[in-house]
């Protein structure tokens, strides 16, 4: 008896119990879709929080690069969100670019793989007012479920912290 | 002329079948044109010009973001709001920033206070509405802000408003007519879901509610105005056939008036919205007219072909003549510089035109096909009363001298009464104030203020910043002079936000200004700051009392603020569209009044140049002057104003007052031709008892097919179909008692 059909089997049966070494990979493919998120966000870092809702569509640029984007609303306002993020093949490195339209230029994030999820460090602080602030995003993404994105927001001159941003997305169907 | 009635024989009685022929394809056409007619209120190209008015408004309108497309959301449950109920208008603020269109939000939840010891600004209510102490401090908080005497929740806690301003884009009723929509959609799914109440209103909404309105109005008054024509004419001519074939044309007529809106891009508005039935009336005149004269020739025993070339050869030229009149009042009202009355005088003209052609080229083939028809036939011919064409005395005519001179004391004494009318605009005017849409900004306005602003520009001097201490200066200064002007109900500027910006000394804190500024929406920010970034405004907060309180409003605010000290400030003249329409509405109604004699000098003249006769020319001036100067005194003695609409009604109603004169003129024209006699007061008698039932019973159907107005949902279409039934009954008396007068005392012969 051919050992090779048994193998065949036990790959099949492996592939359905389990995620794909691909799909395990493939971190950013898992924004794919439609996504309805709300939280609560504080628009200047340090201020007030706000409930805020957004409402987005993930969807594939190129192998590894997915586009997510939409538009948020708080009480006082809304404006477009705009996440286009990478990794590299492996899925342990991640480089992002953020675009709120109110600020109208892209703000660069890089940062490396953590459980399902992966945590985006701000590259160069923005002045924010009397106060340079630096971010740090903490996006999880596990298979099949909602997803979380946290933002850590660190007042470079005074060391103050304040989580900004707690948003949870819930896939539409 | 007589190679046009030629041409009419020829065509209407040799060929008729060649005329249907040619008019079917022509007609389906029309009926294609029908849906391509496009609706619109026409409220904000009404005023445009080179006027000054409308240059300041324009400029202005070009620094500053408008409130005119503000949508506001009139929040109302039956408690108190509490947690359950705020989270609900919560969602409701989220949901609706996701629709297109929607620029910018304004509500209880954009309210901050400066935190005394970070100097931050913080909101007024938490962002966990579920936490009631914290909750209920910051409702008392909320409910105690007030600016300037507005607030956006109600004493009670029941009612608040919420302002969207439509993005830049938006700010046509085209663009903004979906972002409406779904807002009322989503407004009506979380009315149903919440228990809360959220209803819109807005100068948007309720000019969408106009269009809307426009548009019902086109199906119920056109329809009702042919139902009421037919209905009139069984009734006076007894007859369901004689009724039809007076119905055939002028439907015809109104089809072909309609489709050619659609194919010229003529759109109905609030101004060309009764057009359409006029031209039903019209041609229901005309019509009736050749209808009486073929009847009356068949009576006397002629074939029906000879009675309809006849009946053509004696109606055709009056026809055509009261055609030329009506058209002439409504091209006289090119002479107005406003865009949406040009659009008047050009779809009056040419619809009046085109009827003129329905009636006579169609009415004659209605007559020759019908005529066919034998059940159709035996009620054709008109048997006469015996006594009729008796040479009767005629009192009018026995007492010219009398009748004439009352006459002229009449109108001159009408004329004096009317003297002191005043111009009045008011933009609720076209919508009544029983719609839901009326009475909720009404509420809005308790509450939140008047949506109407008369709005100063404010330049800052040479070297001077926004952020100056001076320039807040001369906004207190500006708020301190202008708020206690009467009619006044708040004042609005940047100086409200010095509150929020401002050290425990009273210094304006730049720091936190910018970081207010931007955290306003842009549409909210710039309606405060110019979108140059370098202009100012005060606005100031004013219910829409009428055009006069408005102008004389703005010239007291501009007196006092000219009259201030102001050190970083130059201001400029007020503006907005309040002023702009209540000083324009002035000059509009001069430019009617220019319209109206134009018409009224013009119209006899064509009269007399018509008969070649000057002594009609002259005879034509007064009794028709009489029945629109009549209406206008009637106005002033019941203290109306005159609007637009009233002037618009007036200058044509002056028009189509003529028709009954020109069938007199006519009738005695045919009367001399056929005895071979100069005029005298028993040939002016014969003629006016020939021709005074006629007179009667188009005057009826004119009457009758206007009061189709009166269901129209726009009060100033009401006000007009009015105003043209009591102008047009004044004028069949006077061209039945005071027209014979006056033509008797010109004849050399008035025995």
């Amino acid at each position: 008896m051919s050992i090779r059909p048994l193998l065949l089997a036990i790959v099949i049966a492996s592939a359905s119990a389990f995620p794909s070494l691909a799909q395990e990979s493939d971190l950013v493919g898992r924004l794919v879709g439609v996504w309805v998120g709300e939280g609560t966000v504080r628009p200047r870092g340090f201020d007030a929080p706000e409930k805020i809702r957004c409402k987005v569509k993930g969807e594939r640029m190129a192998d590894f690069q997915v586009r997510f984007a939409g538009r948020c609303a708080t009480t006082s306002g809304a404006a477009a969100f705009r996440l286009r993020v990478a990794q590299d093949q492996a899925g342990q490195v991640f480089a992002a670019k953020i675009r709120l339209s109110s600020t109208e230029a892209d703000v660069d994030f890089k940062g490396p793989r953590t459980g399902e999820g992966m945590v985006l460090a701000q590259i160069e602080p923005l002045e924010q007012g009397a106060r340079l602030l630096a971010s740090e995003i903490l996006l999880m993404l596990p298979l099949n479920g909602d997803i979380r994105m946290t933002n850590d927001v660190t007042d470079q001159n005074s060391g103050e912290q304040a989580q900004s941003l707690d948003i949870r997305f819930v896939r539409q169907k | 002329m007589k190679s046009f009635i030629r041409l009419i024989l020829s065509a209407s009685v040799d060929k008729p079948f060649w005329v249907v022929a040619v008019f079917a394809p022509l007609l389906l056409l029309a009926v294609t044109g029908l849906f391509r007619i496009d609706f619109e209120d026409g409220l904000r190209t009404m005023f445009t010009s080179s006027s000054e008015a409308f240059e300041d408004y324009a400029a202005y309108s070009h620094a500053f973001a408008q409130s005119e497309t503000d949508v506001a959301v009139l929040v109302s449950a039956p408690d108190p709001l509490g947690s359950a109920g705020l989270t609900t208008l919560q969602n409701f603020i989220l949901e609706a920033q996701f629709i297109d269109g929607i620029g910018g939000v304004y509500s209880i939840f954009s309210l901050s206070k400066r935190d005394p010891e970070t100097g931050e600004l913080v909101r007024l209510l938490p962002s966990d509405l579920t936490d009631q102490p914290a909750l209920d401090l910051a409702i008392k908080l909320v409910a105690d802000r007030t600016a300037s005497g507005i607030s956006l929740l109600s004493e009670d806690g029941r009612e608040t408003v919420v302002a969207f301003s439509m993005g830049a884009d938006m700010a046509d009723m085209a663009g903004s007519s979906g972002t409406l929509h779904n807002l009322e959609n989503l407004a009506r799914d979380m009315s149903v879901k919440g228990g809360i109440q959220f209803a819109i209103t807005g100068l948007i909404p309720i000019r969408e509610s106009i269009i809307a309105g426009l548009k019902r109005d086109q199906m119920k008054i056109n329809v009702l105005g042919a139902f009421l024509g037919f209905l009139v004419s069984l009734a006076l001519f007894r007859s369901f056939w004689i009724a039809f074939i007076n119905t055939v044309t002028p439907v015809t007529a109104l089809i072909f008036c309609l489709g050619a809106f659609g194919w010229l891009g003529l759109s109905i508005n609030a101004l060309t919205n009764a057009l359409p039935v006029l031209i039903l009336v019209l041609a229901s005149s005309d019509s009736i007219h050749l209808t009486f004269e073929i009847r009356r020739r068949m009576g006397r025993g002629e074939g029906r072909i000879d009675a309809i070339r006849g009946a053509l050869v004696d109606i055709a030229p009056p026809v055509v003549l009261t055609s030329l009149t009506t058209m002439l009042a409504f091209a006289s009202l090119f002479y107005s510089s406003s865009p949406i009355v040009q659009d008047l005088a050009l779809a009056g003209t040419a619809g009046v035109f085109l009827a003129m052609l329905v009636v006579l080229f169609v009415h004659p083939v209605v007559f020759m096909i019908a005529g066919r028809f034998s059940f159709v036939a035996k009620v054709l011919p008109l048997v006469e009363k015996p006594n009729a064409g008796k040479r009767k005395r005629m009192f009018a005519v026995r007492n010219f001298r009398a009748v004439s001179l009352g006459g002229i004391a009449l109108t001159l004494a009408a004329l004096f009464i009317l003297w002191p009318i005043q111009p009045a605009y008011r933009f609720l005017e076209n919508i009544d104030e029983d719609q839901p849409v009326v009475q909720i900004l009404q509420r809005v306005e308790a509450l939140s203020g008047p949506i109407n602003n008369i709005n100063i520009p404010l330049t800052l001097k040479t070297g001077v910043a926004i952020t100056d201490q001076a320039v807040f200066d001369d906004l207190a200064k500006l708020h301190a002079a202008v708020a206690p002007l009467g009619g006044i109900r708040a004042v609005v500027s940047l100086n409200n936000l010095k509150e929020l910006v401002s050290d425990s000394a009273g210094r304006i804190d730049t720091a936190a200004l910018t970081r207010l500024l931007e955290q306003m929406p842009e549409r909210f920010r710039s309606r405060l700051i110019g979108l140059s970034g370098s202009d100012l405004q005060l606005v100031a907060l004013v219910p829409d009392k009428g055009s006069q309180v408005t102008d004389a409003l703005a010239a007291a605010i501009e007196r006092t603020v000219q009259s201030l000290d102001l050190q970083a400030l130059t201001a400029g003249r007020p503006t907005g569209f309040l002023v702009m329409s209540s000083a324009l509405t002035d000059d509009m109604i001069k430019q009617l009044t220019i319209s109206f004699l134009i018409a009224a000098l013009a119209c006899p003249a064509l009269i007399g140049f018509w008969y070649r006769r000057l002594d009609f020319g002259l005879a034509a001036i007064v009794p028709n002057i009489l029945p629109i100067i009549l209406s206008g005194a009637v106005l002033t003695a019941l203290d109306f104003d005159i609007q637009i609409t009233s002037a618009l009604a007036l200058t044509i109603a002056f028009g189509i007052a003529l028709d009954d004169s020109i069938h007199v003129f006519n009738r005695l024209h045919l009367q001399m031709r056929q005895d071979g006699q100069a005029i005298s007061g028993p040939l002016v008698a014969h003629a006016m008892s020939q021709v005074r039932p006629i007179l009667i019973v188009t005057t009826i159907i004119l009457s009758a097919g206007l009061l189709a107005t009166l269901v129209s949902e726009m009060p100033m279409i009401r006000f007009f179909g009015l105003l043209c039934m009591a102008t047009f009954v004044l004028a069949l008396i006077s061209d039945i008692v005071l027209l014979p007068a006056i033509i008797t005392w010109f004849a050399k012969d008035r025995t």
